[in-house]
């Protein structure tokens, strides 16, 4: 009697040791393949926004429901990191060959009082005429970035420029299911590399 | 009167300046090509100082800016980009100081016309040793890559 328990015991043990230990292995396998991607791993719902286009049409994320997002905010102003930037964007696409088609480029100004949307239609199409550029009203656009995490403000300084805008400057990759699933930070810029990850993720 | 004769003075100093630039040498210049409409750009160089003497950038202009300031990009550890004007630029003696994107940029601000189709504007660095430095810069695309225009 005694030896019977002492041996479920032993197999009750046994299961669950056996058990951690596929969930160890599961967990660190999971990670290892995301960490296998250029831009950090994000995993979060992208929120739906809708906003107005450098035509003057309105523009929801849920437009692009079969898509690859990528998204990016920014202002015509600057005269260095978004134009590197929307740069870059380009060379990513360049890189895509026939499944550019598949990937959407949008530009959403953190700047609506002087970024309208002529000025959005003189400048977004100039890197690629695919590209979309989003504005709305100051309240719209506070309320995407906030949606998105992108922190702004507008920075007053002893400059002949008016002011200039500190601004989260992380392009977003958001997939087709409307997952913002990668983020790339300016350290991980390399066009290439993006469009690597894009790849393996259509 | 008294403000003539300063101003002549200055001029007289400064024109000596001018011709003391044989310390600085400017290299790989060029100035970012942006979308018509757009009234900044950023100019980027290697500004190298064989002197033995410690020399300072002061100021810039250009004819094709309403102004020029010298400004460096920042990005902090949660990727919010900020910029910062740079009053006075130290260039130290035999060393050069790069201006490269992402970093430290001339920035033109106000461009008076489209950089699109130019080929090069022109930009004066005064520098408080060396004087005026007046080179012509060429306006290239940016970099990395090519870019698809719309015709």
């Amino acid at each position: 009697m005694k030896r019977r328990n002492l041996f479920k015991i032993l197999i009750g043990m046994l299961v669950i040791i056996l058990l951690l230990w596929g969930i160890i292995l599961y967990v660190y396998l999971d990670q290892n393949t995301k960490s296998d991607y250029y831009g950090m791993v994000y995993e979060t719902e992208a929120p739906e926004f809708t906003l107005t286009d450098q035509d003057g049409s309105k523009v929801s994320l849920s437009d692009f429901k079969d898509k690859l997002v990528l998204i990016f905010f920014g202002y015509t102003h600057c005269p260095d990191i978004c134009p590197m930037t929307m740069s870059v964007m380009n060379n990513v696409v360049d890189q895509l060959g026939d499944q550019a088609e598949q990937v959407q480029v949008i530009f959403v100004t953190i700047d609506p009082e002087r970024d309208t949307q002529e000025k959005l239609k003189s400048y977004v199409p100039y890197y690629n005429e695919n590209f979309i550029g989003l504005t709305g009203t100051p309240e719209e656009i506070d309320k995407v970035a906030d949606d998105y995490n992108i922190f702004y403000s507008k920075e007053e300084v002893e400059s002949a420029s008016g002011y200039l805008m500190g601004h989260n400057s992380s392009v977003l990759l958001i997939t087709p299911d409307g997952e913002i699933f990668l983020r790339y930070t300016q350290n991980r810029m390399d066009p290439v590399s993006i469009a690597g990850d894009i790849k393996r993720i259509l | 009167m008294k403000k003539t004769i300063v101003a002549l003075i200055l001029f007289f100093v400064l024109a000596q300046f001018s011709f003391a630039q044989g310390n600085i040498v400017i290299s790989d210049a060029w100035v970012r090509e942006v979308p018509p409409g757009t009234s900044m750009s950023a100019g980027y160089m290697t500004i190298e100082n064989n002197g033995d003497e410690d020399d300072k950038l002061v100021s810039m202009s250009s004819k094709a800016a309403e102004s020029a300031e010298l400004h460096i990009s920042k990005v902090d550890n949660n990727d919010v980009a900020t910029m910062e004007m740079i009053e006075v630029l130290d260039i130290p003696s035999n060393n050069s100081i790069e201006l490269e994107p992402g970093g430290m940029h001339v920035m033109l601000i106000g461009l008076k016309e489209s950089l699109v189709g130019k080929d090069s504007v022109d930009l004066k660095l005064v520098f408080e040793k060396a004087g005026e430095v007046m080179i012509e810069v060429p306006v290239k695309k940016g970099q990395p890559g090519g870019h698809k225009h719309h015709h």
